[in-house]
C-alpha cells in the first residue's frame, strides 16, 4: 500500500485527485490507499447497477458522484480489475464530465482475462492468478466481505453452482 | 477481406439457434440478426450489450485446413468481434481446465494469422459480472 501510495504522490503531487471508488468491495482498499497517499485528495463513491426497462438493459450509477470532476485529476479506485469492462464503463462515463485526467489503481489485476484494454489502469497491487478471493472487502454472494484480511477461495469451498463456474 | 477469411460458415454439428430480437441490442454491430448457438452467447452479447461495447456476432471464418482441392476442411469461425478493441472472443462453457480442444484450435489461429486478437471468454468471466449485478444466468 506504501507503495501504491508513493507512485501515486510522485504522480500527482500538487494536483490533489479525487479518489473515486466503486462500491461496495473497493471499500476496504480505498480507506487503505487514502491513508497511504500523503498528498491531499478528496474522496468519492460510486455505485453501479445493472437495469432493464423490458426491452433494453445497461449498467447505471445507481449512486453518483457527490461532487462536480470537471477539472479535476480523477483517480479510480478499484479491487479487482479483468476483463475491464466495468472500469471502461466507469472512465467512459467520468471522462464525459470533462475532468482534467482519469486514471485508475487497483489492488488485484488479471491481466490475462482483459477483453477492453482503453481502461487507463496505471497502478497495479498485485498480479494475480485466476483465483477466487474474498475478504478485505471483496465478497463472494456478500459472504467473506468483512475478513480482515484477503483469502484465496478454493473451488471446494464453494456452492456447487460457484464451483461450475469456477 | 483477407486471403484465407471467408464469410461465417456453420460447421456441422451447429445446434439450433437460440433466438435473439435484434432491436434489443444497442450495441450489436452486426447487419443480419444473431442466432446464438446456446444461452452463455446470448448472455455474453448481453453483457457486452449493457456495458455499451460494440459487438458483431460470428463475421468471419478463418481457415484452417484446405483439401488438396482448394475446399474448406477446418474452419475457426469466433463468436464475437469487438471492432473497437480488434478483438475476437470465443465463449465457453466449459471449465477452464476442460478447454483443450479450444485452446488447440485457438492457438492454430494464432499460429495462421498473427495479426489477429483473439480470447477466449470464459463462463467464470460472465459469473464475475452477473455477481456484480445480481443477474441470473443460464444454467
Amino acid at each position: 500500500m506504501r507503495e501504491l501510495g508513493a507512485a501515486i504522490e510522485a504522480d500527482y503531487d500538487g494536483r490533489e485527485p479525487v479518489l473515486v471508488a466503486p462500491l461496495k468491495s473497493s471499500a476496504v482498499f480505498l480507506s487503505d490507499l487514502s491513508r497511504a497517499l500523503p498528498i491531499l485528495h478528496a474522496i468519492d463513491l460510486v455505485e453501479l447497477a445493472g437495469y432493464t426497462d423490458g426491452r433494453r438493459g445497461g449498467v447505471r450509477l445507481l449512486k453518483d458522484l457527490d461532487g462536480p470532476i470537471e477539472g479535476r485529476d480523477v483517480l479510480l479506485v478499484t479491487d479487482v480489475v479483468d476483463t475491464g469492462l466495468t472500469l471502461a464503463f466507469l472512465t467512459r462515463t467520468l471522462a464525459q464530465r470533462h475532468p482534467a485526467s482519469v486514471a485508475a489503481v487497483t489492488l488485484l489485476d488479471r491481466p490475462y482475462r482483459r477483453l477492453v484494454e482503453k481502461i487507463g489502469l496505471r497502478y497495479v497491487g498485485f498480479t494475480v492468478p485466476d483465483e477466487l478471493f474474498a475478504g478485505y472487502g471483496l465478497g463472494l454472494e456478500e459472504r467473506w466481505r468483512a475478513l480482515p484480511d484477503l483469502h484465496y477461495v478454493p473451488a471446494e469451498a464453494l456452492p456447487a453452482a460457484a464451483t461450475d463456474a469456477a | 477481406m483477407r486471403p484465407g477469411v471467408e464469410r461465417a460458415v456453420r460447421e456441422p454439428g451447429y445446434r439450433k439457434p437460440v433466438r435473439s430480437d435484434t432491436h434489443r441490442f444497442q450495441a450489436y454491430r452486426g447487419k443480419e440478426p444473431p442466432r446464438f448457438a446456446n444461452r452463455i452467447e446470448l448472455e455474453c452479447a448481453r453483457i457486452l450489450d449493457w456495458y455499451a461495447i460494440p459487438w458483431e456476432y460470428e463475421p468471419t471464418s478463418f481457415v484452417l485446413e484446405r483439401d488438396p482441392q482448394g475446399r474448406v476442411t477446418r474452419a475457426f469461425t469466433p463468436d464475437f468481434y469487438l471492432p473497437d478493441e480488434n478483438l475476437y472472443i470465443e465463449v465457453t462453457v466449459m471449465k477452464q481446465s476442460l478447454v483443450t480442444r479450444k485452446n488447440r484450435k485457438l492457438r492454430e489461429l494464432r499460429e495462421q494469422y498473427p495479426d489477429v486478437n483473439v480470447k477466449l471468454f470464459y463462463r467464470r468471466d460472465l459469473e464475475r459480472l452477473a455477481q456484480l449485478y445480481r443477474l441470473r444466468l443460464a444454467s
